[in-house]
Parts: C-alpha cells; structure tokens; sequence
C-alpha cells in the first residue's frame, strides 16, 4: 500500500471521529435512562472527597472513613432525639466469593422531621468487613472522563450526604448506597441486618436492613 | 486491523445519530418501524465476533450462539450498584419471557481481568442473575479488543480513600445481538424490563 493510501485512510479515520464526536456532543442529554438515576444532584448536598472534586476545597478535607469511630454498644438503639427518620432501608442478596471479600450494597430513604440540617456522614454494620457511602454518577458529570465516556457509569465514594431540615433523600440503585465491603457472610433473601448510621448532629442510630431483591 | 477500527468508528457513528438530531431522523424512523427500545443501527450491522473464557475455563465464542438472542453488557464482580442492578433487570427479562427465556443467553464481559477470576465470575452473575448467565473474562488483550469493538469506555479510577482500591468507570450499556448475529440494538443503563423483554418477543416472532 503506499504512503497515499494511507493518508487517505487516516484522513477518513479523522473526518468519521470527528463527525462522531459533533454527534455525541449535539445529544449529551439524549435518551435518559429508564428507572435508575440522581436522585441526590447537587442541590441535595452531596460531598465528594476533594479528589473527586474539580475545584479543590481548602486542602485536606478530612474522609470521614466510614466505619470504627462511633460504634455504639451492639443491640442498643442509640437515639440521640434525632429527628432523622431512615426508612425501607434494604441491602442486595450476595453470596460468598473466592479469592477476594464480596460485597453488596444498601439502600434506604432519609427523612429530616426536623427543623436543622443535618448530614450523613458514616456508616458501619458487624456484616461487612467496610461499610463506605458511595455514589453512582454517570462518568461526564465527574470531569474526570472524557466525551468517550458518554455512555459510562462511574462510582465515587462521598464525604457525607447532607439531609436539609424537612428534606428527603433517597439512595438506590444507580445513585447514591452504601457499599457494603469484604461481607463476612452470605446475605440472602429474607435475612436482617442491623446497620449503624452515625449523623453530623443526631448522633448514631441504628436500623434493621431488609435483604431482598430489588 | 484498521478496517475494523474504521468500522466500529462507522457503528458508533450511526449508533450516536440514531440517537438524536435531524441527522437521525431517517435512521431512527426505521428503528421505530421495527419497534425496538434503545439505539438501533440501520441495517443492524453484525456483532463483532469473540471467543473469551467462561466461568468453567470453557471457550465461549458468540458466534456460537446463532439461533439465540444474546444480551451483552460489561461490568466486574467489585461493582456492587451498577452491575447488580444490571443483572437483576436481565434476571427480570428472562422472567417476563416465561418459556421464550431458554432463547436467551444473558453475558457478562468483565472489565476487571485481574480481580475477576473465572470462579469469582460464575458465583456473581449467577447470583445476581439467574444460574444461566455466563461470566466472561480471558487475557487483556483479548478483552480490550472486545471492549474496542463495542465501542466500551473501560477505564481504572484509583480511589485511595475507600477500600476499594480502584473503581472502574464503564460504559453500561446492554447489547442485544439477535439470533441471526446482527446487533439488534443497545439499551442505556435503567432501561426498563418489560422494553427489552417486549423486543426480544418481537425479534423471536420474526418481526
């Protein structure tokens, strides 16, 4: 083949990449998907971790690691006159894997009856090895990715979840969960589990988390 | 080589106008005329072939699945939110399809060869799913071309500050190769059971 030919096929490689991308970028919005999405979009005060942030905030924003810190006296409901209603609060069915812990992840809807913000900010349960809030977010809306990614789903981990006073926020599947890591035991359909939610202000409550399918 | 990166270039040009735009319009009236959910190319062109390893060490190749409708999508076993939630549509499909279900073969491509065993596969699409789904992995090389093929965006996000180590940002979408080997059409992320399942009737009945 000589050197023509092969500028001509580059040339026609570009003009087809680049006739794709002016055809990405015209419909970025186009075919929403179905039953899954955002339900916690900016207004709903979600904080990424500042590496996920595209304008770094004053420095070392501390992860608030889901987890150890607060956990209150196992079987005891810690109520701290929170105003905070966690309801239908469910986990995904998983099995024990090989090689490496398995996980699955946690839903429920947060109800702030009171008159204060306040904020999600950590998680933990004796099932699961680690407990972290997580978001699915699609991959543009991160910054991180480039217009290649239009169809990607990426996950992130976030600093806490703020629940403004009166505010309702869901976390379900396709948006924000907890991801429940190195489970240390199978979760199958019908079982209970109790999950520690620790708030800014209304301290650590404990909930019953149904497993069931979706 | 460069023919078929010419040519997955072409399938996802159509793909992306099918979608949207006056440039669609002609592509997207015909997709409409066959009825079908998603982003359809028109004429559908053939599914880009394969052979990777299944969760019991077998070869899977696609092609030989003609004479059934495939739905391929990519995803990994430490994915514990867009994955599931996949599966479980799929697990619904084949549900609604009641007996029309054993025409269909649902597919995981992971995009995490190295966490991704073949054991590691099998345990999670079959229990997410149901026990016929097939997990799929083989070595990188292999996996990207298939990635390419597809047109999957497959890239490693470090997260230093979860335990997960790394997060895998990936295209989502579902492929839905009809039994004749042509891909039929790709569902975003959440399209609805009873969409794909109603297509899958219609692609069975000949329509």
């Amino acid at each position: 083949m000589t050197p023509l030919h092969h500028a001509l096929r580059r040339a026609r490689t570009l003009v087809l990449a680049g006739a794709l991308l002016l055809a990405l970028a015209g419909c970025q919005q186009k075919e929403a998907s179905g039953e899954y999405g955002q339900h916690a979009d900016n207004q709903s005060g979600v904080a990424a971790p500042a590496a996920n942030q595209a304008t770094p905030p004053g420095g070392g924003q501390e992860t608030q690691a889901a987890g150890t810190g607060s956990q209150p006296a196992s079987g005891t409901t810690v109520q701290t006159g929170s105003a905070m209603a966690v309801e239908n609060a469910w986990a995904r069915p998983a099995k024990p894997m090989p090689d490496m812990g398995s996980s699955s992840a946690a839903y429920f809807v947060l109800r702030n009856t009171g008159s204060e913000d306040d904020a999600l900010v950590s998680v933990s349960t004796d099932v699961a090895g680690k407990a972290e809030l997580h978001e699915t977010v699609p991959a543009q809306q991160t910054g991180q990715h480039d217009h290649n990614a239009s169809d990607a789903m990426t996950m992130r981990p976030v600093d806490k979840v703020a629940v403004p006073a009166g505010g309702t926020v869901e976390f379900r599947p396709g948006g924000l969960h907890v991801m429940l890591m190195d489970l240390k035991r199978e979760l199958a359909v019908g079982d209970r589990f109790q999950l520690t939610l620790t708030f800014e202000k209304g301290g650590a409550q404990i909930v019953e988390v149904e497993v069931r399918e979706p | 080589m460069h023919r078929k990166s010419l040519l997955a270039l072409a399938m996802a040009l159509s793909f992306a106008l099918a979608g949207c735009g006056a440039l669609g319009a002609g592509s997207r009236q015909a997709a409409q005329q066959r009825n079908l959910h998603g982003l359809s190319g028109e004429p559908p062109p053939p599914a880009p072939d394969f052979t990777l390893t299944d969760q019991n060490g077998k070869p899977f190749r696609l092609s030989d699945q003609r004479g059934k409708v495939v739905l391929l999508f990519f995803g990994y076993t430490s994915c514990p939110d867009v994955c599931p939630t996949t599966l479980g549509d799929l697990r619904r499909v084949r549900k609604l399809l009641g007996n029309d279900a054993e025409h269909v073969k649902v597919v995981l491509v992971t995009v995490d060869p190295e966490r991704d065993s073949p054991e590691r596969l099998g345990t999670y699409v079959t229990s997410a799913g149901d026990p016929t789904f097939v997990g799929l992995t083989g070595d990188r090389r292999a996996l990207e071309q298939v990635w390419r093929e597809y047109g999957v965006f497959v890239q490693r996000d470090p997260a230093p500050e979860s335990a997960v180590g790394y997060t895998i940002t990936h295209g989502a979408r579902v492929y839905l190769v009809s039994p004749d080997g042509k891909l039929a059409t790709t569902y975003a992320f959440g399209t609805p059971a009873k969409d794909i399942a109603a297509d899958i009737r219609r692609i069975l009945q000949g329509g």
